[in-house]
């Protein structure tokens, strides 16, 4: 039985955008009224989301995923409104282009214009890996619920940078056994997440660079996830480029929407 | 002139060198008979277990059949060209490509869909080799043609399709790059493995490969031999060869399986020394009643000048005779029962089902294999209990008195 599952899941790439936003993004336009109180990693983390919902977005990413075998590179335009609606198309290479992902609350959709066909995700393929890249979707989704499912915690803090350990809380039906932010909180941008397994081993690294301000927030342009047993592969995420003040029109998050582009 | 003796005497009675020698041919064909069948049975695990799957011997690169991944192949001509040089005696061979998909089903909100393993093979090649089309049991088996899918029982139940219902594959090739493709359900199968029917689907391998871009590549190609017995041999040879390619057995797959064959020899002898000490007793109670009866006559024998050593080398040929004559027309009858059922088995799947038993299926058919050991075993064994039964008698011959067996007598 081959168990290097490649399934491909394109909601994966949005949802690194959607954690892109969740994390960092928000940050900056928090960082006036947060700087006036303690820092508090449950409501941090928790104002970065409510920050967050609301949001509508439009930008194009480039992404690049190297394993040992093969390196390759996409770009892909991606749109969001709220926390539970994404839409992301890619637009290079030529012979994946127009190939579409969208998620409307539960129910995600990849639509392939090689075949005119659409095809709906069962949610137990959240834990599948997207094109070989180094992230999961279902990593992805309990992301976006980091306050609900794991016990934040300050754990290190400096002049400008603070560290959050978050471990699973008791009943929290997820892969990692620990994670570590380390967020500037100047800047409110995260600059490193360490996931760690079960048994407190370090096994994937996500590193945050290139920090931007774009529409009165700092962004992180750059990030990149590096597995630890495999130090030679990445997936990195460039945005070349984002909006915030983005109206998505009508019937945006849609499955007709998706066979229109 | 002593085996002429022997040969007369053996006659004298006829009716009771009938009766014997009928027991013992009897028993002898029975035993050529059972060990054929104990192979037979054994034959049918190990090909039953490696029909669909592995076949007798798996050539793919080293560690691909321990951790199987996408760009894990092997060069399909510089594999065949090895095969060939190796002058391999077998049935057939089958390339086969893997890789993992999601295939969907239906449209709109009723769209299923599901991972599933997808398996690309020779159709013509898994005809003539392997079970895979004879697990079809809905629709047919693949033909060649673009768009076929063949579909696992369970995993056609899970995606509600049926023969004819169109399916969207979706996967990512060796490349990286995104693959998708529409296919028709030509056929489903059912192999009485739940789990694999509930994940795996079956395309024509030459789609799947460029699908998956690999091109001239494959996972691995299956040997089916017509002695699943060679297998380590063979394999052996193909694991020494330059080119980066392991070779592995049936023996490494069902280690349970390989475990009863290196005991099997040993159940042979064992049922073999059950037969035979049953045999051994009718023989020899006819033995000696022959000697006791004829005991007047040897002693005149010995009296008239005829030496103990010629006298319990008529004993021994007498016996070695009855038992060799026996040994022989039991073991040619038992040789044509075995030929006869290797080439024409009996299907009892009628009247029993089929066991499952350690990893694979015991089927419920009559099937005997000859071989060298169920011909040569019974024969030699026979020879030697004509030698046993005949000890006895022959050394109470030797220490004979004529003139006390005269008087007794």
């Amino acid at each position: 039985m081959i168990n290097e599952r490649k399934i491909p899941q394109f909601q994966t790439g949005l949802l690194i955008f959607f954690i892109f936003l969740l994390v960092a993004l928000p940050g900056y336009t928090l960082l006036p009224e947060h700087s006036e109180k303690a820092l508090d990693a449950v409501s941090l983390i928790r104002a970065v989301e409510t920050q967050y919902q609301g949001d509508n977005s439009h930008g194009v990413m480039r992404m690049t995923i190297k394993t040992s075998r093969w390196s390759r590179t996409l770009t892909m335009e991606s749109w969001t409104e709220g926390r539970e609606k994404f839409l992301t198309r890619i637009l290079a290479p030529a012979k994946e282009k127009g190939i579409c992902t969208l998620k409307v609350d539960n129910d995600i959709w990849n639509y392939l214009p090689g075949v005119d066909r659409l095809i709906k995700i069962p949610s137990s393929l959240m834990g599948e890996s997207w094109m070989g890249s180094h992230l999961t979707n279902d990593d992805l989704v309990k992301e976006n619920k980091i306050d609900e499912l794991y016990k934040l915690e300050i754990t290190n803090q400096a002049s400008s940078t603070v560290e959050i350990t978050g471990i699973p809380s008791a009943d929290a039906a997820v892969v990692w056994g620990k994670l570590v932010y380390k967020i500037d909180i100047e800047k409110m941008v995260p600059l490193t997440i360490e996931f760690f397994d079960e048994d407190g081993e370090k096994v994937r690294l996500m590193t945050f660079s290139e920090v931007k301000m774009i529409e009165n927030r700092w962004l992180p342009m750059l990030f990149r996830i590096t597995p630890l047993d495999k130090p030679q592969e990445f997936t990195e995420v460039i945005y070349q480029s984002i909006s915030f003040s983005f109206l998505p029109p009508a019937g945006t998050f849609s499955l007709k929407s998706m066979r229109n582009r | 002139m002593l085996c002429k003796i022997a040969w007369r005497n053996l006659w004298r009675n006829r009716r009771r060198t009938q009766l014997t020698m009928g027991a013992m041919i009897f028993a002898c064909a029975t035993l050529v008979f059972s060990l054929g069948y104990y192979d037979g049975m054994l034959w049918n695990m190990i090909n039953n277990a490696t029909a669909r799957e592995n076949g007798h011997i798996s050539l793919a690169r080293p560690g691909y059949i321990d951790s199987p991944a996408l760009g894990d192949t092997i060069t399909e001509a510089a594999t065949i060209k090895l095969i060939k040089a190796a002058n391999i005696v077998h049935k057939g061979m089958c390339p086969r490509i893997n890789a993992y998909a999601l295939v969907s089903c239906g449209g709109g909100d009723d769209n299923r869909t599901q991972p599933a393993q997808v398996m690309g093979v020779d159709y013509q090649a898994e005809s003539a080799s392997s079970q895979l089309a004879a697990d079809v049991y809905s629709g047919s088996f693949l033909s060649g043609r673009k768009g076929e899918i063949l579909l696992g029982k369970g995993l056609a139940r899970k995606i509600r399709a049926t023969p004819g219902s169109e399916i969207v594959f979706f996967s990512s090739a060796a490349d990286g790059s995104m693959a998708s493709a529409l296919f028709h359900v030509k056929g489903i199968f059912s192999s009485g493995d739940n789990l694999r029917d509930s994940g795996l689907a079956i395309v024509n391998i030459e789609e799947l490969r460029l699908l998956m871009a690999l091109e001239g590549q494959i996972h691995s190609i299956r040997i089916f031999l017509s002695n699943p017995m060679q297998a380590e041999e063979i394999a052996a040879s193909l694991s020494g060869q330059p080119a980066k390619i392991e070779a592995r057995t049936w023996q490494s797959h069902f280690p349970q399986l390989a475990g009863l064959l290196k005991i099997w020899f040993n159940v042979q002898l064992f049922t073999s020394a059950i037969y035979y000490a049953a045999l051994a007793l009718i023989t020899f109670n006819t033995m000696y009643m022959a000697f006791l009866e004829r005991i007047h006559e040897f002693a005149v024998m010995q009296a008239i000048g005829l030496t103990r050593v010629r006298l319990a080398g008529l004993i021994l040929a007498e016996s070695l005779m009855l038992a060799s004559l026996s040994g022989l027309a039991g073991t040619i009858v038992g040789t044509l029962l075995n030929f006869s059922l290797y080439y024409y088995p009996i299907d009892l799947t009628r009247w029993i089902d089929n066991i499952a038993w350690g990893g694979t299926q015991l089927k419920a058919e009559i099937f005997c294999v000859p071989s060298i050991t169920t011909v040569f075993l019974p024969m030699l064994t026979m020879v030697l209990l004509g030698i046993l039964v005949a000890a006895f008698p022959s050394m109470r011959l030797y220490y004979l008195k004529p003139v006390e067996a005269l008087r007794e007598s």
